[in-house]
């Protein structure tokens, strides 16, 4: 193999091109960017603008450690087209022959086309850049679109740096993709009560202003504010791939199979760019998360050295720290997994919630307010698929406990949600 | 890697001085919450068993870590942390199913065992011999007469039954 080309230096690609460099010393590996900055955490820039996190412990990679890596990177480049039968990539400034393409291109933030969401003061949040022109911006009074784990954070961000905050989400619940209605009601709360305004099913019609950004209507009323903070979702950056023959899947992400291969020979795809299969369900997905992008990266990278490794799929894991408060999701949503046959099981105490969502006896989402212990084990059988009629059994016996000693945090809160149903 | 921190779950009486100490050496704090090793009780059965980083080969915490601060020492095979750059965003300790990941509420980091850099105090304290710390072949050979001699014990219980 003469050389792989790797595009994108965010979470994928970078998995990706270290996973190469572990297995393979001499293989020339070549990584193309948009942004000219090393590596950093997307995860952490909702801190970086709360000021929890400085500039430089955003970023993971410096430059040395790419030339360590031997990875040499052509920053600072627009990915113009993909020639899939010659195996050349054009960027803004050269051509570049591949052996093997791995796309790692991304996703970016969507603001939807309301009237004057081109005025000065709109923003989103997915790149550094990003966070410093807001933080440049010196919000006052925000009103934060979209209330994913993004909007939140950015909300509580921006709240801590001492700004009047009115999050507006057009479902009927905060963080619609992660909880269900009833959590989500609780972390409403707690947003409330630290002074964040939360309004739900309302839907953002206008951006008004003069100069910049006075004013947004809702369907319901008006908020004024100077700044508007986009966290309505994204879009997969997929048109150079579109453009090249690559399949893209009916989510809007690049259709790969198990081992990351699209469907153009010789090009792989991994990160949040591709439609991947969630590991529950089976169906196709965008997992848009830091995890599995790493994940995805190293597949594609192995089976780019020829290895045959396959996929195991995506799985959701969001953890926030709302206000001190440790708020976790796994899995699926009971919204996501429709009306079937689910069982949800419950309880609460004065400031904890938990919730375990149950399909066929097996673990398939998990939503906890102010846990901590026993959710990695929880989240453990739920990979490995065990039934809780297993689980139970295995934890029965005492000779099969000690050899399954992992179950026994899990059971501590299995058993802790029990306590709490019979005493309702 | 060649050195395993060894648990003996049947011999651990939960007395609860490994947690102790490992609080007092990484934190010098008498507070057993910030200890790197846990010990799960379960008082109705008298289990007791000492949980502690499994230094897993692929660990499921660094694929979690969304600042990429875990990684593996390639020469110990320990799971290291570049703690500098570790917002304390908890997700390694969610993925971790060995509930072996501590929250650190000093410093606001999520930290886990590090072996004590090769000499571990949980260990030197230990009055049961629950824990010990031995190298891959003793380690192995432990487990190897340790199964033997339960199996013998089982058998030969039966046989004398029968």
């Amino acid at each position: 193999m003469r050389n792989i080309v790797i595009v994108g230096n965010g979470a994928a690609g970078n998995s990706a091109a270290e996973t190469v460099r572990r297995h393979n010393q001499q293989i020339p590996i070549v990584m193309v960017a948009r942004e000219e900055l090393p590596e950093y955490s997307a995860c952490a820039l909702p801190d970086y603008l709360s000021g929890w996190v400085n500039r430089k412990q955003l970023f993971i990679k410096n430059e040395e450690d790419y030339i360590q890596q031997n990875i040499q990177t052509l920053l600072g480049r627009e990915v113009r087209k993909i020639d899939a039968e010659q195996h050349i990539l054009v960027t803004s400034r050269e051509e570049i022959e591949y052996d093997r393409l791995i796309l790692a291109t991304g996703s970016r933030a969507v603001i939807p086309p309301v009237p004057g969401c081109d005025l000065p003061g709109n923003f989103v949040v997915k790149t550094v850049g990003d966070i410093e022109a807001i933080m440049l911006h010196q919000p006052r009074q925000v009103v934060v679109v979209g209330s994913g784990n993004i909007g939140i954070e950015v909300a509580e961000a921006l709240h801590l740096q001492g700004c009047q905050v009115t999050v507006v989400e057009l479902m009927d619940h905060i963080l619609p993709r992660i909880f269900d209605s009833q959590p989500a009601a609780l972390i409403s709360k707690m947003l409330t009560e630290h002074g964040i305004r939360v309004l739900t099913g309302e839907k953002v019609l206008a951006v008004v202003g003069d100069a910049q950004v006075q004013e947004v209507t809702t369907d319901q009323q008006v908020l004024k504010c100077d700044t508007v903070i986009w966290a309505a979702g994204v879009r997969q950056n997929v048109e150079n791939a579109r453009a090249a023959g690559v399949k893209i899947g009916e989510l809007g992400g690049i259709q790969v199979d198990s081992r990351m291969q699209t469907s153009r020979e010789g090009i792989y795809a991994c990160g949040d760019c591709i439609e991947s299969m969630d590991m529950l369900t089976g169906l196709p997905t965008l997992s848009l998360l830091w995890p599995n992008a790493k994940r995805q990266g190293q597949i594609a990278a192995l089976n780019c050295l020829g290895q045959q490794v396959e996929y195991e799929g995506a799985l959701s894991l969001v953890v926030e720290d709302i206000f001190g408060v440790t708020v976790v999701s796994m899995g699926m949503t009971s919204k996501a997994l429709g009306s079937g046959d689910i069982e949800i099981l419950k309880g609460h105490s004065h400031n904890q919630y938990w919730q375990v969502l149950l399909l066929n006896d097996r673990i398939v989402g998990m939503q906890a307010i102010g846990v901590t212990s026993g959710l990695g084990a929880v989240m453990a059988l739920m990979k490995n698929r065990t039934t809780l009629s297993e689980f139970h059994h295995i934890i029965a016996d005492p000779d099969l406990m000690l050899k399954a000693t992992w179950y026994l945090p899990a059971r501590q809160f299995l058993d802790n949600y029990l306590i709490c149903r019979s005493g309702e | 890697m060649n050195r395993y921190l060894m648990i003996d779950f049947t011999k651990c009486t939960g007395c609860g001085l490994c947690q102790m100490v490992c609080a007092i050496n990484k934190t010098r704090q008498c507070d057993p919450s910030l200890a790197r090793i846990k010990i799960w009780r379960e008082e109705t059965r008298g289990v007791f068993i000492p949980m502690t980083c499994q230094q897993c080969v692929e660990p499921s915490c660094a694929s979690a870590c969304l600042m990429n601060v875990i990684t593996k020492d390639p020469l110990t095979g320990v799971t290291i942390r570049k703690l500098d750059n570790c917002i304390g965003c908890r997700a390694c300790q969610m993925a971790c199913p060995f509930e072996a990941c501590t929250y650190d509420h000093l410093l606001e980091v999520v930290v886990n065992c590090d072996h004590c850099g090769g000499d571990p105090e949980c260990v030197k304290i230990c009055p049961t011999g629950a824990l010990q710390y031995l190298h891959l072949k003793e380690s192995l050979d432990c487990r190897r007469d340790a199964e033997a001699l339960r199996r013998t014990a089982f058998y030969g219980e039966e046989r004398s039954q029968g």
